[in-house]
C-alpha cells in the first residue's frame, strides 16, 4: 500500500553519552510539501536528520519512508548537510563535488561518464553556477558553496530532499535561487524537509512546519502550527526577545529602503 | 665516496617505499588524519609479532596479516575511546597506539628466543643491514626491493580503483553514506593500506619516520595544487626526489664534504631514513616560503 506521507517518525529518541538529544519525537509529513523545523539552539533538529538517515544510532524508536525502510527507499532520499560539515579546502572543483551525487548510478569500479558529467553540468546550471564548474570550491563564496552543495542534491533526482540550514551565512541572491529551485521541485512533485533557523520568514518560505525543542513540540500545517503559543511553548521566554530583536530589525531595514 | 651495487639498491628500494607511503598519505591527509599514521605506525608492533611467532620466521604474509589486523585494532579502538569515554580523538588514538606498541615491545622481550625482531630496528629502520646479508649472500634482487615494489604496486591499484569511494568518503562521510559509497568500509580498508605500508616502510624507515614519509610529500603537493589527481601524481614524484636527494644526502655527499670541511673524520654513511624525512622536512619549508613571497607579489595572488 503506498503511504501518502513522505515520512512516519514513531518514537524517536536520540541519546548523546546517555544525556537525551531528541525525545520520543513523532512526525508525520505529507508528501509535496515543503516542511521547516525550528527550534532553538541544541533543540536537536540536526540531530533529527542524522537519525533518521541512519546516520547516527538511535536509541529506539521506528522511521519509514514512503512507508517503507531507509534501506530500501534510499534512492529516493537526498540529503544535503550543513554547509560547515565539510572542509572546502579541500582539493576538488564545483562539478566534480556534484558528480559525487551521481555516485549511486555510477558504482563500484566504474567510471564518471559523459552522462554524469552532463547531468552535473545541468545541475549547476539551474542552481546559477555553471560558469564556476571548474572552480576549485574553497575560491567560492558562502553562497555559491551553498548551491553546489544543492547541485549535488539536485543530480541524486530524488522525491525527498533534506537539508540541513540550507539558508544559513548566504547572500540575498543565493536566498532567492535555493527558494525558487525548492519551489520548483516541489511543483514537480518532490518533498523537502528544511532545518531552519530563521523564524521571521519561515512561514514564507514553508507550508508545514514542525517544532523542535528536544521533543516535538507541534506539527502540522503552517497556519495551525505557527501560533504565539505554539511558538512560545518551543523557544520558552527566549521568543520575547527574538520578536522584539526581529521588530527593531524590520523597522532599520525598512529605514534604509 | 664509493658508490657500489649494495647503494643503487638502497635507493632503489628507498624510492619505491617512499612512493609507496604517500598514497595512503594522501587521503590521511585530506581527512585531517595525519597522525593516524603515526599511530598505526606503532600500533602494527603486536601483530607483526605474532606473525612472526605464527609463521616462524619472517614470512611476510603472516606479518602483513598480524599488521592490518592490529592497525585496525587501532583505529577501532581509537573510535570506541573518543564515542564513548568523550576524550578526544587526539587522546584517545594516543592511547590506543601507546598501549598496543608497548603490548609489542613486551611481547618481544618475553619471546626473546622465538622472536628475532631488534627493538632498535623497529623503531629506526634497518635497510642497510637488510640489503648488505643479501649482497652478501650472493646478491640478486634484495628482498626488500620487491617488497616496496609490492607496497607500490598494491597502493597503485587500490587507490585507482577506489578513486570515487576515497574522495567521497574524505570529502563529506555523511553525504557520502546516504549515496551508497559505503565511507565506513572505505575508511577500513584505507587505514589496511596504511598498516601494510607501515609493515613495509618499517624495514626501511622504522615506526618513528613513517609519518614523515607518508604525510609530509603530500603535504608539500599540497602547497602547490588544488586538484585531486595532480596532488596525488604530485606527491609520489615530490616522494621520489627526496628518496633520492635524501639517500644521497646520507651517503654522504654533505657528510664527508662537511665533516671534512669541520675538520672531523669522514662519516661515510648516516641514516638513509634520517636524511631522507630531513630532505622532506627542508623542501616543505621552501616550498612555503616560496609560496608565500609569490603571493606577497600581488598580481600573483590567487582571484578568488
Amino acid at each position: 500500500m503506498p503511504d501518502s506521507n513522505c515520512l512516519n517518525v514513531n518514537h524517536l529518541t536520540v541519546c548523546y553519552d546517555r544525556k537525551p538529544a531528541l525525545w520520543e519525537a513523532q512526525v508525520s509529513i505529507p508528501q509535496g510539501t515543503m516542511t521547516g523545523i525550528v527550534g532553538p539552539n541544541g533543540a536537536g533538529k540536526s540531530t533529527f536528520l542524522k537519525a533518521i538517515l541512519d546516520l547516527i544510532p538511535a536509541t529506539s524508536g521506528s522511521v519509514k519512508f514512503f512507508g517503507e525502510d531507509y534501506r530500501k527507499v534510499r534512492h529516493r532520499i537526498a540529503y544535503v548537510p550543513q554547509r560547515e560539515s565539510v572542509d572546502w579546502d579541500y582539493p576538488i572543483s564545483a562539478r566534480e563535488v556534484v558528480v559525487m551525487g551521481r555516485y549511486r548510478s555510477i558504482g563500484l569500479f566504474r567510471r564518471v561518464s559523459r552522462e554524469d558529467r552532463r547531468k552535473a553540468d545541468e545541475a549547476l546550471d539551474r542552481v546559477g553556477m555553471l560558469d564556476r564548474a571548474d572552480s576549485q570550491i574553497g575560491s567560492l563564496s558562502g553562497g555559491q558553496q551553498q548551491r553546489v552543495f544543492l547541485a549535488r542534491a539536485l543530480v541524486q533526482e530524488a522525491d525527498l530532499y533534506l537539508m540541513d540550514e540550507p539558508f544559513a551565512g548566504i547572500d540575498a541572491t543565493t536566498e532567492r535561487v535555493i527558494l525558487e529551485l525548492m519551489r520548483d521541485l516541489r511543483e514537480s512533485g518532490a518533498s523537502l524537509v528544511c532545518v531552519h533557523h530563521d523564524l521571521p520568514t519561515v512561514a514564507d518560505y514553508f507550508d508545514h512546519l514542525v517544532l523542535l525543542n528536544l521533543r516535538v513540540v507541534a506539527s502540522g500545517a503552517m497556519n495551525e502550527v505557527f501560533t504565539r503559543e505554539q511558538l512560545t511553548q518551543c523557544y520558552g521566554g527566549r521568543l520575547d526577545l527574538l520578536s522584539k530583536l526581529a521588530d527593531s530589525l524590520a523597522k532599520l531595514e525598512a529605514l534604509r529602503s | 665516496m664509493n658508490w657500489n651495487i649494495i647503494d643503487t639498491w638502497l635507493l632503489v628500494t628507498a624510492s619505491l617505499i617512499a612512493m609507496a607511503c604517500v598514497l595512503p598519505g594522501v587521503f590521511l591527509l585530506l581527512s585531517r588524519q595525519s597522525m593516524v599514521a603515526h599511530g598505526i605506525a606503532h600500533a602494527v608492533l603486536p601483530g607483526i609479532v605474532i606473525g612472526h611467532l605464527v609463521s616462524g620466521g619472517i614470512e611476510t604474509p603472516a606479518l602483513l596479516t598480524g599488521a592490518i589486523i592490529a592497525g585496525i585494532l587501532c583505529t577501532v579502538f581509537t573510535r570506541f575511546l573518543h564515542r564513548f569515554s568523550g576524550v578526544e580523538e587526539g587522546a584517545a588514538l594516543g592511547i590506543s597506539f601507546t598501549t598496543l606498541f608497548a603490548i609489542g615491545l613486551i611481547m618481544q622481550r618475553l619471546l626473546a628466543d622465538h622472536v628475532h625482531i631488534e627493538p632498535s630496528h623497529v623503531l629506526f629502520g634497518n635497510l642497510e643491514t637488510a640489503i648488505f646479508q643479501v649482497i652478501l649472500e650472493g646478491g640478486g634482487v634484495p628482498d626488500a626491493a620487491w617488497r616496496g615494489l609490492f607496497a607500490l604496486a598494491i597502493n597503485l591499484v587500490f587507490v585507482g580503483f577506489f578513486f570515487k569511494e576515497l574522495t567521497i568518503t574524505t570529502f563529506d562521510a555523511a553525504h557520502g553514506d546516504t549515496v551508497g559509497a559505503r565511507p565506513r568500509l572505505t575508511y577500513y580498508l584505507l587505514m589496511a593500506m596504511t598498516a601494510l605500508t607501515c609493515v613495509i616502510a618499517f624495514e626501511a624507515v622504522g615506526s618513528i619516520l613513517v609519518v614523515a614519509m607518508m604525510i609530509v610529500p603530500p603535504a608539500i603537493a599540497s602547497l602547490l595544487t588544488k586538484k585531486l589527481k595532480t596532488l596525488v601524481a604530485l606527491s609520489l614524484l615530490i616522494a621520489l626526489f627526496c628518496a633520492v636527494t635524501g639517500y644521497l644526502l646520507s651517503l654522504g655527499f654533505l657528510g664527508d664534504t662537511i665533516s671534512g670541511a669541520m675538520g672531523f673524520p669522514k662519516v661515510g654513511s648516516t641514516n638513509a631514513a634520517g636524511g631522507i624525512s630531513v630532505v622532506c622536512g627542508i623542501v616543505f619549508v621552501a616550498t612555503l616560503i616560496t609560496k608565500k613571497l609569490a603571493n606577497r607579489n600581488p598580481r600573483n595572488r590567487p582571484i578568488r
